[in-house]
């Protein structure tokens, strides 16, 4: 009779908590989607009701035309391409040389280690504002301006704020790995390969997010350095039409939609990067 | 003995540089120059489209005299206060939430991640609407649900940082996922051995679960730290400094300097100064981070 | 094993190739780079006339993002389109004194003729100038400030449109009897004028409604001192805080955020506002159930009876100081047609509307007789007719002004603003930092 009991409050307790914490995960996702709802419904007013005070969150009239106007005159497709080859050529190359210098730092030893650790971390600390000049002046004698070039080939020599990420996570992976290939006899190189990277399946999914989403969103990058108006990303197609007062209100359900529109593909790819979120490979004792 | 463990030692450090010369070349191609330019011309008078003009240290002894010094300090550290400590506790337990295993719960990971992806100047005008004192949504809700008369947020000088701050928070998704790959990572035997030993939920979590993710929490430390202080975006698209400095910034006070009052010579001074400061304060966070747990030995 | 690396590598070099582009066959044409701050339709039919109309010459137009920032370090390293908008708003002092621009003086003496001056309002031209020598040469007539005014208020509040020599006691009359509260709750919501909070505004009604400048004429001294001043901004104070006919700083915040929003003219909830003739725009986004816009010349001031000497600016054209000859002569060929006929013609029938009068008065045709239903009736000819007023010191401002507007001007007027500080404590405090500025600068 107790037995019973006690697993019938088990499961009640089971299902209360499971209610509260949807409750509170619908609360949140309330006051987070906000502003997203408000864009969303701008994206489909007509232009008119768009600067009504006070704003009306339900169109009137829903005008997916807007969308395809957006599509049109903000030349969606060609940037999107523009947009995608430079996101995935930063995605390879981010994975590709942080993950390297991380296992340097993570698991090497060297005299120099810190120091230079200490310089990667320094790299972060000067504002952007004033190297943009002399880097600017870099890629103009490289002749890379107006390309993509300086949008991408940085990726490839490594970024400070990846390189501290993934060596938080490569230290959490016990060293009894390293040591056993050691003794078989493993070149450094393929316990990176065959090893590290295997285990780190989180922290990397979670860099390949990052970097998506930062050099999808990256405006001052494009900005700077293109010039072609073919050549515009998303994100600097659409800071174009808003910095003119006239071009931003007469467009302003256009743009919504087009935010709308970029904004997308990234949800899309996180709801489906998440499957690779699972638990690391979980190795129980230590094999040869 | 000693003969072949400094031919190991020499053989680590060997590799060691060999993983971290895509690093090393990126470093001296593309920011070496730069930084030691910002230098240099931080010992300059320099109006950009002009050529610059030497003057030492006088942009450094301004920066000891500039008032408006004071008050980006100000700013700038009590937004970091505000933020840091309650992203961290807010990330870690949203991402705790994010881990259970509710149904659905990839959608609302992506919805807690959305603004994190949003671009600064979206995010900064669809906030504008909701602080807004007399229309927007959260005075709304004060009034209707709590009776309070919400304040003029980014209009009044007490409220404006606050709400800056409250803004800043919102995007907390982004390191929500940095602490649930860190959850994800742990491996479940180690809970499955607390379980034959018998913990229950609370041991479980101070005993496992937080110490796992304390290199998490590290990073989030040190990246708060790094990048709080060089907040800009937000204040350059709201409240653009004001009102009445309320909101200036270090970093806008910076950009103000070099891009609109064309002083880049002082900016570039104000730079270094924030680089050191941030340095050291770094640093001190590095010396005393003996509660992160690494599960690797060698450090 | 082997095969993975080698797919591997593959991924790296095609992600790296995609990232090569191409360098395009030399052409015989000439091709010139344009940059404008942002889209803009006018300019893009320009742009697109004039290559349609003759061969040698390619303009590729440049709309860009942050141009004052992009500008200035492409002018630094080099880069610089060849031709390029520039503006009182977009640093044109700075940039025509730094030496970045080049001297147009003898292209416009040579095509004198061409171009043909002689119904330009001079003053525009003394603008683009520095020490006698053009830097710039304008295209549009801007800053031109008259009061706009929602007329349906005007009818719903029972009042008459007031006449052309209106006074400005009249305004402060009108701008009472505009704020009200509409919904009852104790709270006004209807304004009878806004915008106060932020300095230019400020400067602005304090020219229409005094002819009170803030500097001299040739931008070396701060007119701190000055009673016209003093009664000019006495009267915005009491604008604020004595008859409180404007919104209060909590709730202006919206408006400088997105085109329209909160306390606007458009909206429906504000009476008047100086503004100039591009404020034509608002009018094509306002809902007419709640606005119709019209506008009424600058109040007389009571005390000479006669309208104040007024403000005017210009946008222009510029070439880069570092153009070649022959980039030089395209980018001079392509502003003379910029300012053509031909130009602004190809602007209206493409837009069916100017946002401003064009510098040749034979031109304002194109502006006073808008296609756009939307502008019918209002009275664009105001903007025309008062040119003689149109005086403008704070554009020949010797030294930049950003630094002495962010740092000295704007945080204290915050304070005048929420009532911490009066109009004397003001003048006093920022004159003498504001003259200090304006040395140091000239240096």
């Amino acid at each position: 009779m107790k037995k019973f009991s006690f697993f019938e409050s088990q499961r009640r307790v089971k299902i209360f908590l499971s209610i509260i914490t949807y409750i509170i995960l619908i609360l949140g996702a309330g006051i987070v989607l906000l502003p997203f709802t408000w864009t969303f419904s701008t994206s489909l007013k007509p232009l008119e009701e768009a600067f009504k005070w006070p704003p009306s969150f339900i169109p009137s009239k829903f005008m997916w035309s807007n969308y395809s106007q957006a599509l049109e005159k903000l030349d969606m497709i060609r940037c999107t391409g523009n947009t995608l080859i430079v996101t995935f050529s930063v995605l390879v190359g981010t994975l590709f040389s942080n993950s390297l210098a991380a296992f340097g730092f993570a698991r090497l030893r060297s005299p120099w280690k810190d120091i230079i650790f200490s310089v990667v971390l320094a790299t972060m600390m000067l504002p952007y504002q004033v190297t943009l000049i002399p880097l600017y002046m870099i890629y103009r004698d490289l002749r890379w301006l107006d390309t993509f070039k300086p949008l991408t080939v940085p990726a490839y020599f490594g970024n400070a704020f990846y390189i501290f990420l993934l060596r938080q996570f490569f230290l959490g992976i016990p060293k009894e790995y390293d040591e056993a290939a050691l003794i078989d006899g493993c070149s450094y190189p393929r316990i990176y390969w065959n090893i590290i990277l295997p285990m780190a399946r989180p922290v990397l999914i979670t860099v390949a997010i990052f970097s998506f989403m930062g050099s999808w969103n990256d405006l001052m990058g494009p900005l700077i350095i293109l010039s072609s108006y073919e050549k515009h990303t998303l994100a600097l197609r659409l800071a174009v039409f808003r910095q003119d007062a006239f071009s931003y209100a007469l467009n302003f359900t256009i743009l919504a939609a087009g935010s709308i529109m970029m904004t997308l593909p990234l949800i899309i790819i996180f709801f489906f990067a998440q499957k690779y979120f699972i638990r690391g490979v979980v190795v129980s004792g230590l094999k040869g | 003995m000693s003969y072949k463990r400094s031919d190991l030692m020499k053989h680590e450090n060997r590799w060691f540089f060999i993983f971290i010369l895509p690093w090393i070349i990126g470093f001296f191609s593309f920011q070496i120059g730069p930084m030691i330019y910002s230098f240099i011309m931080s010992l300059c008078n320099w109006e950009i489209i002009s050529p610059p003009k030497f003057i030492g240290l006088e942009n450094y002894k301004t920066f000891f005299t500039d008032p408006l010094i004071k008050q980006c300090f100000k700013v700038t550290f009590l937004f970091a206060l505000m933020t840091i400590p309650t992203g961290i506790v807010l990330g870690i337990l949203l991402a705790l939430l994010m881990n259970q295993p509710v149904k659905g719960i990839t959608i609302f990971r992506t919805i807690y991640y959305l603004p994190a992806v949003t671009s600064a100047v979206s995010a900064a005008i669809l906030w504008i609407f909701v602080f807004d004192p007399q229309y927007g949504i959260l005075n709304y809700l004060l009034k209707r649900y709590f009776n309070i008369q919400g304040p003029p947020w980014l209009g009044s000088e007490t409220w404006a940082l606050p709400a800056l701050a409250i803004m800043s928070l919102w995007g907390i998704g982004g390191s929500m996922i940095i602490y649930l790959a860190a959850l994800q990572s742990i491996p479940t035997q180690l809970y499955e051995a607390a379980e034959i030993d018998g913990a229950n939920s609370i041991q479980k979590f101070f005993g496992i679960t937080l110490p796992m993710l304390t290199p998490a929490i590290f990073f989030n430390l040190v990246m708060g730290i790094i990048g709080t202080l060089q907040t800009f975006t937000q204040a350059f698209v709201t409240t653009n400094g004001g009102p009445n400095n309320a909101t200036l910034f270090y970093a806008l006070y910076l950009y103000n300097n070099a891009f609109r009052y064309y002083r880049m010579g002082y900016a570039s001074a104000l730079a270094w100064m924030l680089l050191i400061i941030i340095f050291v304060i770094t640093r001190v966070v590095f010396r005393t981070s003996n509660w992160v747990y690494y599960e690797a030995e060698s450090r | 094993m082997l095969r993975k690396c080698l797919v591997g590598v593959l991924i790296l070099v095609l992600s790296i190739s995609t990232t090569l582009s191409f360098t395009p066959l030399a052409s015989a044409k000439i091709k010139i780079r344009y940059a404008h701050w942002g889209s803009n339709p006018w300019i893009e039919a320009r742009v697109k006339a004039f290559n349609a109309s003759q061969d040698e010459v390619e303009v590729v137009f440049e709309p860009m993002a942050e141009y004052t920032t992009k500008m200035i370090v492409q002018l630094s390293a080099g880069t610089a389109p060849t031709v390029f908008s520039t503006g009182i708003w977009a640093d044109l002092g700075t940039w025509m004194r730094k030496g970045v621009l080049k001297d147009l003086t003898p292209l416009i003496e040579r095509d004198k003729k061409e171009l043909d001056l002689s119904d330009v309002n001079p003053i525009l031209l003394k603008i683009c100038q520095v020490n006698k020598k053009y830097y710039a040469f304008p295209w549009e007539v801007c800053g031109v400030y008259s009061t706009w005014y929602n007329e349906l208020l005007f009818k719903k509040s029972g009042l008459a449109i007031p006449p052309d020599n209106w006074t400005l006691n009249d305004f402060i009359t009108y701008a009472q009897k505009l704020t009200k509260d509409v919904n009852g709750d104790g709270v006004p919501d209807q304004f009878g004028v806004s915008g106060l909070d932020a300095w230019w505004n400020v400067r602005t009604h304090a020219i229409a409604f005094k002819g009170a400048f803030m500097y001299n004429y040739d931008g070396t001294k701060f007119l701190g001192d000055s009673p016209k001043v003093k009664e000019a901004l006495g009267i915005i104070y009491d604008l604020i805080h004595k008859y409180k006919v404007t919104p209060t700083r909590s709730t202006m915040q919206a408006i400088a955020a997105t085109p329209g929003a909160g306390i606007a003219l458009e909206r429906g909830n504000l009476g008047m506002q100086i503004r100039d003739a591009a404020w034509t725009y608002f009018a094509t986004i306002a809902d007419p159930k709640v606005a119709q816009f019209n506008v009424l010349p600058p109040p007389v001031d009571p005390a000479t009876g006669k309208y104040s000497p007024q403000d005017i600016a210009m946008t222009s054209l510029s070439i880069s100081g570092s153009a070649s000859k022959e980039e030089t002569e395209a980018a001079w060929k392509f502003i003379k047609f910029f300012v053509s006929e031909a130009g602004t013609k190809a602007a209206y029938d493409a837009v069916g509307w100017l946002q401003r009068p064009p510098i040749h008065a034979k031109q304002n045709k194109y502006f006073l007789q808008p296609k756009e239903e939307k502008f019918k009736g209002i009275r664009l000819d105001l903007f025309t007719k008062l040119s003689y007023l149109y005086v403008c010191p704070e554009n020949f401002a010797a030294v930049n002004l950003a630094p002495i507007q962010g740092q000295v001007l704007q945080p204290n007027w915050d304070k005048v603003f929420d009532g911490k500080m009066s109009v004397e404590e003001f003048l006093k405090t920022v004159t003498p930092q504001v003259n200090k500025l304006i040395q140091e600068g000239l240096k």
